[in-house]
């Protein structure tokens, strides 16, 4: 369901441990203006229905429904460590855009 | 099934490596058409063909008239092919058929043909800087705009067919040559309006459409060197991204982003009206508009009663196939939209707000498939909720409630976006105010979604940078060139070159301007009517003080202008100052005031001279303290000096006391010179000796500053010296028989020659010296120059040997078998002789100017930041050169 890359775990549990939140990060569908919305985290626990994955003590959280949409996501993170902001792809994108800009983690 | 390829160089072309794509109609899910995918080989050869097309000329380089008609001609083809493109729109786009059908006419043909007049009439291509704000050089200054070359148009899926025409449109009427990459949801639009442009006959390369994916093409678009600008409309994580790789080789980006506008609600807005504009503001197009009004904000009074009728009008819309023309509300653009405004229903719901209707994907019926998507409404919305915060893109509305006025701006303003906006009130005053206090791109009052072609369009704050349409957008579209053509082709044309890479500070180049006519002799006063008359002049205001008026002086001249005369300003003080200058503007302005008379000594002159600029430009004094600014005339003037040494009669400079800056400052304008000077002897009759000897020696300081400043030239010099001849020969008659009427006249005569002669090359550092004695210690002008002036020219003594022996001679200085510096200090020191003889204040204590180390260090740091001091024949080293020759004088 979830192919962390490089840094990328460790990023996101740096993250939510520097605001003092458990290591869990829900993958969602995020409006960031004008037409194409894309992939997003956001600090969240998970609810019955969720498709969950448990890497290193990350746990990522997934509604099925979006799953089923975009397939596998795989989370990059990018290369300026000062910018603390993660590329996410999926394996069905979500529009043409999907991948080109980067997110933060919504906490 | 319509296939459709990528428009490269004027050809309609496969991709390079043969790949295709299918778009799908989003009303039913049903393929319309396949269409070349673009990859990145091909985004290079259209960014090629742009380049070639924009540097041969063919387009960028004819007249914006010759464009305008190529323009009008593919406005004409877009109408001829409007059913085309509406049909086609509609099935890529999803929009309804009611709109899509008046696009090519409204947004396209129209918007074509608009901008492109104005780009023809209008627009200032070329632009002449008549005052170009250096105070130092003269040149002439114009501005060109120019196209800036190869444009990116990066544009979205919602209005493809009118972004198309945006991008399309206003680059090329600019003269660029540009690539198009539409959204590769919706291409079709975008490329039948390239086959337009090939129809017509637009060069091969000035348009090039490339639909292709935005992640593999955006990074060659804007990372490419030919590339000159993006212009992007999407989402601002996108656009963020866009942003960041154009500054890779900083290429000139606007960015039309996001919003999350807010429609406010008065609760005097009429409700019927209110509800029909929030809910087109919210569901045309379900929602998928940038500039949505999707908080809608009402006041607390009709909050409860607007959610009810906002509800039952929400769920009395029509959703239907788009090309039906029954439908009122079409799909959203495919299922991955659906899944993104489902997400938001589920967090709204999730947060707290209360759904009131819709929130769910409908059927529609008879329709298999299809991403059509219920009106939604949200009530009990908080600004701070997610729902509130995120363009949903879809129609989905909050509903939000506000005490006053004030909150409400304080909730709109409450968000990371500045799109769009709006205000429904039956009050237009009261909503102008809300509107002017949204911090926002476009706010619509009573309205909503209203576009025209001259109607800039943008955003504040994270909804983008830069403008669409009008005149403003149409200059994104250009580049500025500013050129400037010296008018003296020498290197002393330029102060800068010569104060900091030449040893030889002096400018060789002069410009002599003395407009002013001058009307001398026994009885010259009674001509003051008679040149009113050839002014122009019907209602003058004369400008006098108390002294001259005293002295029966101004009654005099009132007498002279007769009936012209409609006040008297006589509350001017010995050094003016800007509240002076604005009191008596004022006068002049309560009275209507067409011409001034000024009848005084320097302070008069100079308070007048600077109402008549302030009368011309509006505002207050200190907004017309300029250097090289003003374009044209003042209110005309005419002078009537009461004194012989100012020489303000005829000069451009007006000086001004800031009390509160403590210094004194400037008005230095040609077109300052007064129109004509009165030199009567009769005026300065009653001057008593003291004050002569003041007046004269404030002439002979211009005379001899004019004389030995960096900027001294012949003509100058001519009337230099023979001013210092005239006072010299003239002052001690005139102190001795102030009614020797002869006397007075050469004097005033010398008065007015050394006025012309430092009008053309300045004064120095001998002035510097004199304003701050005036400045800090109320010295009068006449007497502070007098007092320094002897004590300057022995400090230019090996700075200007040759000027200071011509004023010795001029002085009657016998300089036979003297050497040049002999006679230059010998010039002082008969000057210093002239003052005593006449009574002059010769020491600081004399004027009551502090003899202290600490009074006299706060006077040398105040001269040498006096500009004048930037003209004097020596460089000024420091204060503590000023300083030295201060206490020279005690």
């Amino acid at each position: 369901m979830i192919k962390l890359a490089n840094r990328a775990g460790a990023a996101i549990k740096a993250t939510l441990s520097e605001k003092g939140l458990p290591c869990s990060v829900r993958i969602e569908i995020r409006s960031t203006g004008c037409c194409d919305a894309s992939l997003g985290m956001i600090a969240d626990k998970a609810e019955a229905s969720d498709l969950i994955m448990e890497i290193d003590g990350l746990t990522i959280l997934m509604r099925p429904a979006l799953y089923a949409l975009v397939g596998e996501v795989s989370i990059l993170c990018v290369d300026d460590p000062k910018k603390n902001e993660f590329i996410l792809v999926s394996d069905k994108p979500l529009n043409e855009w999907a991948g080109f800009g980067a997110c933060n983690i919504r906490l | 099934m319509d296939h459709y390829k990528l428009f490269i160089d004027g050809e309609f072309v496969d991709a390079k490596d043969g790949k295709t794509f299918t778009t799908l109609d989003p009303g039913n899910d049903q393929p319309i058409a396949t269409v070349a995918q673009a990859g990145i080989a091909d985004a290079e050869a259209a960014i090629m063909a742009a380049r070639r097309s924009f540097d041969s000329g063919v387009w960028s380089r004819l007249t914006p008239a010759a464009r305008a008609q190529k323009m009008y001609d593919f406005a004409d083809q877009i109408n001829t092919q409007g059913l085309r493109l509406a049909v086609t729109e509609s099935m890529d786009a999803g929009q309804t058929i009611n709109f899509s059908k008046v696009t090519p006419l409204g947004f396209g043909a129209n918007m074509f043909k608009d901008l492109s007049n104005y780009a023809s009439f209008k627009f200032p291509w070329e632009e002449e800087i008549k005052a170009q704000g250096n105070p130092f050089d003269y040149g002439r200054d114009y501005i060109r705009r120019e196209p800036i070359g190869v444009c990116v148009g990066i544009i979205p899926w919602n209005f493809p067919m009118v972004m198309a025409f945006w991008k399309i449109g206003q680059a090329l009427i600019m003269g660029n040559s540009v690539v198009l990459k539409p959204a590769s949801v919706t291409p079709l639009s975008a490329l039948i309006i390239a086959e337009c442009a090939k129809i017509v006959g637009i060069p091969k390369g000035v348009i090039n459409v490339i639909p292709g994916p935005g992640g593999v093409l955006g990074k060659v678009l804007c990372t490419h060197k030919e590339v000159d600008k993006i212009s992007f409309t999407g989402s601002t994580e996108v656009g963020r991204e866009i942003m960041s790789m154009a500054s890779g080789t900083v290429k000139k980006v606007t960015l039309e982003l996001g919003g999350k506008s807010a429609n406010i609600v008065l609760d005097d807005a009429d409700m019927e009206h209110a509800i029909a504009c929030s809910a087109f503001g919210t569901y045309f197009h379900a929602g998928q508009v940038c500039e949505s009004g999707t908080r809608i904000l009402v006041q607390k009074k009709i909050y409860n009663e607007f959610v009810d009728k906002f509800k039952k009008h929400a769920e009395a819309i029509r959703i239907g196939y788009q090309l039906l023309p029954t439908t009122h509300m079409g799909p959203l653009v495919s299922h991955e939209q659906v899944a993104a405004v489902d997400g938001y229903v589920q967090i709204g719901k999730k947060e707290g707000a209360q759904l009131i209707t819709g929130g769910k994907p409908v059927e529609v019926e008879g329709i298999k498939g299809g991403c059509y998507y219920a009106p939604t409404v949200f009530a009990g919305v908080k600004n701070s909720m997610r729902i509130a915060q995120e363009e949903i893109f879809g129609p989905v509305v909050a509903i939000l409630p506000f005490d006053s006025d004030e909150e409400a701006v304080a909730i709109a303003n409450d968000s990371i976006y500045g799109l769009g906006g709006g205000v429904l009130s039956s009050n237009t005053a009261r909503a102008e105010k809300i509107a002017r206090n949204v911090r926002t791109g476009t706010m619509w009052i009573n309205n909503y979604h209203y576009f025209g072609s001259f109607c800039p369009f943008g955003g504040y704050k994270q909804s983008g940078v830069g403008r669409e349409l009008s005149h403003i957008g149409l200059e994104e579209y250009t580049q500025t060139k500013r050129i400037h053509v010296a008018s003296f082709a020498d290197a002393s044309s330029n102060y800068t070159m010569t104060a900091t890479m030449s040893d030889d500070k002096s400018l060789s180049k002069y410009i002599i301007n003395l407009p002013t006519k001058i009307n001398a002799g026994h009885g010259a006063l009674a001509s003051v009517a008679k040149e009113v008359v050839d002014l122009g002049g019907t209602r003058v205001l004369l400008m006098t003080d108390a002294g001259i008026v005293k002295a029966g002086l101004a009654k005099l001249a009132q007498d002279c202008l007769s009936d012209f005369c409609v006040g008297v300003f006589d509350k001017i003080p010995q050094d003016t100052d800007l509240e002076t200058v604005d009191a008596a503007t004022e006068m002049a302005r309560q009275l209507k005031v067409d011409l001034i008379v000024s009848c005084g000594g320097g302070s008069v002159i100079d308070t007048a001279k600077a109402v008549c600029t302030t009368l011309k430009n509006g505002g207050c004094c200190n907004d017309n303290i300029s250097w090289g600014r003003l374009t044209e005339n003042p209110v005309p003037h005419i002078v009537i000096p009461t004194t012989a040494g100012t020489g303000s009669e005829v000069t451009w400079a007006a000086v001004i006391k800031n009390k509160a800056a403590g210094r004194k400052s400037y008005i230095i304008e040609q077109r300052l010179a007064p129109n004509v000077a009165i030199l009567d002897p009769r005026m300065t009759m009653t001057l008593p000796p003291k004050m002569t000897a003041g007046t004269a020696m404030d002439a002979m300081c211009h005379a001899v500053e004019a004389l030995t400043t960096i900027t001294t030239n012949p003509i100058s010099d001519g009337a230099a010296l023979h001013a210092i001849r005239l006072i010299k020969e003239n002052l001690p008659i005139a102190v001795k028989d102030g009614k020797n009427e002869a006397a007075r006249l050469n004097l005033a005569a010398a008065a007015t020659m050394a006025g012309q002669a430092f009008t053309i090359s300045f004064v120095a550092l001998a002035h510097a010296m004199a304003h701050t004695l005036g400045m800090l210690h109320g010295v009068p002008h006449g007497y502070a120059c007098g007092m320094v002036l002897p004590k300057v020219m022995h400090f230019n003594v090996d700075h200007a040997t040759d000027k200071l022996a011509l004023i010795a001679l001029q002085l009657g200085v016998n300089t036979f078998g003297m050497d040049k510096r002999k006679a230059a200090l010998a010039a002082a020191d008969e000057i210093e002789k002239l003052m005593k003889k006449c009574g002059h204040p010769m020491r600081l204590r004399d004027v009551g100017v502090p003899e202290t180390d600490e009074a006299l260090l706060a006077c040398s740091i105040h001269a040498l930041c006096d500009p004048v001091s930037l003209y004097n024949a020596r460089p000024v080293g420091g204060p503590e050169e000023i300083l030295a020759l201060y206490k020279e004088l005690i």
